[in-house]
């Protein structure tokens, strides 16, 4: 038998077409498990890193609201600075403004250290981001600090 | 100006690099102070530096005004030195004073294009950073 | 005394020798010119070339000096192969002299040392086609995976009879890669392809290295344990090179026993190649299917790598694909050479080995799987 017919009748086609399809799934499967191994290493060798990463994560969600209270101390001035962004925010008349020309707007009205008092309203959350470049002047958070004058 | 090595290598950034790249990506640094209202990068300018807040807050802003403030350790800025056409797309100005981890942006570019691993390993993080970022000014947007 | 001296004179080769003996020890010759002159795989060549010198001195049947007469030195030699003891044997030395390094540092290219095996199954069809028995054929296919170890165990296995002429292809064509390749790695690359420089490999960690054997060892002949032998014993003898504290035994494998194996494997399937057994039809198809397996091998790796680079951002040099096929590390200095023709700063041998290694296992995988599908 030759030709087609001898490939044919011995399931040449089959056992080539199958043969090749294992020797690729066999190095395909090597290759990823190869591709992955220095990963796992990474992941063994530095498994304290990782697990204090995770529970530092754990801690920050379990404390939700700690991230909105202010982590700096309000003092005075920071209260004066905060009367002083609201009245230039509402001369501003835009509800959602540019932090750049808030701080020139500040540096044109003569207030003093623009720059760290803008990050202190920051830090405070009396300023907060809208979320696409633009911030807002936070009310009731200006109430509360205020009201413990 | 000499950086504790011990807290470089507890920047994210950096935490999962190999002991032979993290002795490269160390030999282009050096730390800068800054001080408050100092515009330390200029948008439209060529992008030379790489930096990675160690200390300090900041404000980096865009042309339309638009902008964000970075104030964790760890946070980075610049990222258009190794992101070609390599010109600075935003201004960055500290609010207060602070401290910088500089890299030598080309520098580090050919570092991370010969070292493919490493540089997956780093625009996997900065993506991430960003991407963290975009979701804190979100969640913000909710509050 | 006439008597006596005529029938010394009838036992002598000179009396015996018929043309085919002297062509065949003419082939021999060429074998050992090979080896030593052009210095093409002299470690094989020589052993080969003067063991077809010693299975063609004509001598006479039933005193015991023939390959194929049970109570032979050779013989019993000859049990190695045809048992198929010294191909895992050989694989062990390999493994032991073999680094992993650049293929665990960028393990895609694993995938051209899988595509050059297409040209064992490509030919097994031809051998099919030509009316090869399946055994047969699938025999003369692993000439392609050009990997002479590998061709006899499989051939041991499975055809015995062609273990003359496979192993002989098998073994010309691994010591003809630099005669072989080049003409066909330049007809299916452009300049501008050859020109392609590699990245960095990235550092492979020692643990990596010695995690490796293991994990391949478990992963392929779990997937295709007939080729259990072959990649058992050339894991071992790269986890004992990298596991260091066993140096003795690394050192062992890939010096003494390799050398006392190869030695042997070259000498018996040389004598094997005994004139009446190896001048006939299929013997010269065996050749002929061997060099279209080999330019299949070669061409399939090459095209394989241009298609991985239409989706790989960071495109590979084509002629990585060539060192698919199996014979290390020739194949992988072929494409240096090619490549550094081209471009005298480009260093392509250690990319190359990447899937000239994974040619070594695929074609282990491409015999194991062969043996279990016609066995």
């Amino acid at each position: 038998m030759y030709g087609f017919e001898a490939i044919n009748a011995n399931n040449g086609w089959e056992i080539s077409f199958l043969g090749i399809c294992i020797v690729f799934t066999g190095l395909v499967l090597l290759s990823l498990a190869i591709s992955q191994l220095h990963k796992i290493l990474d992941l063994w060798e530095n498994r304290d890193s990782y697990i204090q990463l995770l529970k530092d994560r754990f801690n920050k969600k379990n404390i939700p609201n700690e991230e909105t209270a202010p982590d700096i101390i309000v003092t005075d001035s920071t209260r004066e600075s905060a009367r002083q962004f609201n009245i230039l925010i509402k001369n501003m008349n835009e509800k959602y403004f540019p932090l750049p020309k808030l701080i020139k707007t500040a540096k044109s009205m003569g207030l003093m250290r623009p720059h760290f008092y803008l990050n202190q309203m920051l830090q405070i959350k009396l300023i907060i981001p809208d979320g696409s470049g633009f911030y807002y002047w936070e009310k009731n958070n200006h109430k509360k600090i205020m009201s413990k004058e | 100006m000499v950086t504790n090595i011990e807290k470089i290598k507890s920047i994210n950034l950096f935490s999962n690099l190999k002991k032979e790249d993290m002795e490269q990506v160390i030999s282009l640094m050096e730390t800068n102070k800054v001080y408050e209202g100092e515009v330390f990068m200029q948008r439209g300018e060529p992008a030379l530096t790489f930096y990675v807040v160690l200390s300090g807050n900041y404000m980096i802003h865009f042309a339309e005004e638009q902008s964000f403030t970075l104030h964790n350790q760890g946070d980075i800025i610049g990222w258009s030195s190794i992101i070609t056409p390599f010109f600075n797309t935003a201004t960055g100005t500290a609010l207060t004073d602070g401290e910088l981890l500089c890299l030598h942006g080309k520098k580090l570019y050919n570092l991370l294009k010969n070292n493919p691993d490493m540089h997956y390993i780093f625009m996997k993080k900065i993506n991430k950073i960003i991407a963290e970022k975009m979701a804190y000014a979100k969640d913000n947007e909710k509050i | 005394m006439d008597v006596l001296l005529m029938d010394f004179f009838h036992n002598t080769g000179y009396y015996l020798a018929d043309y085919r003996n002297i062509i065949m020890i003419i082939a021999g010759m060429v074998f050992i010119y090979l080896g030593i002159a052009k210095d093409y795989e002299p470690l094989l060549l020589v052993p080969i070339g003067f063991g077809i010198l010693m299975g063609n001195v004509p001598v006479f049947r039933g005193l015991g000096l023939s390959i194929y007469e049970d109570n032979s030195v050779l013989h019993y030699l000859y049990q190695g192969v045809i048992l198929g003891i010294y191909p895992p044997l050989i694989f062990m030395g390999i493994g032991a002299m073999t680094d992993f390094s650049t293929m665990l540092a960028r393990p895609v290219l694993m995938l051209l040392g899988a595509a050059a095996q297409m040209g064992i199954f490509i030919t097994f069809l031809g051998a099919l086609a030509l009316g090869f028995l399946s055994n047969e054929a699938a025999a003369i296919g692993i000439i392609g995976g050009a990997d002479g170890p590998t061709a006899i165990f499989l051939t041991a296995k499975l055809a015995p009879h062609l273990i003359g002429p496979i192993a002989v292809a098998a073994y010309s064509y691994m010591a003809l890669v630099p005669v072989i390749q080049p003409p066909i790695m330049k007809l299916l690359t452009s300049r501008k392809e050859r020109l392609i420089r590699m990245e960095e490999p990235r550092i492979v960690s020692k643990k990596e290295k010695i995690i490796f054997p293991i994990i391949a060892f478990l992963l392929c002949c779990f997937l295709a344990p007939a080729a259990l032998p072959l990649l058992g014993m050339l894991f071992l003898g790269n986890l004992l090179k990298e596991a260091v504290v066993t140096e003795r035994l690394a050192v062992a494998a890939r010096n003494s026993i390799i050398d006392t194996v190869t030695i042997l494997l070259g000498l018996t399937v040389g004598a094997s190649t005994q004139a009446d057994v190896f001048l006939n039809y299929d013997s010269i198809l065996i050749f002929v299917l061997g060099a279209v397996s080999f330019g299949i091998a070669t061409a399939s790796g090459l095209i394989f790598a241009k298609i991985m680079n239409l989706f790989l951002k960071n495109k590979i040099n084509p002629l990585l694909g060539a060192a698919g096929v199996s014979a290390v590390p020739d194949s992988a200095r072929v494409v240096q050479i090619v490549g550094q023709k081209e471009d005298p700063t480009n260093f392509l041998l250690m990319h190359a080995m990447a899937p000239n290694v994974s040619g070594v296992i695929g074609s282990a995988i491409g015999a194991g799987i062969l043996w279990s599908f016609i066995k």
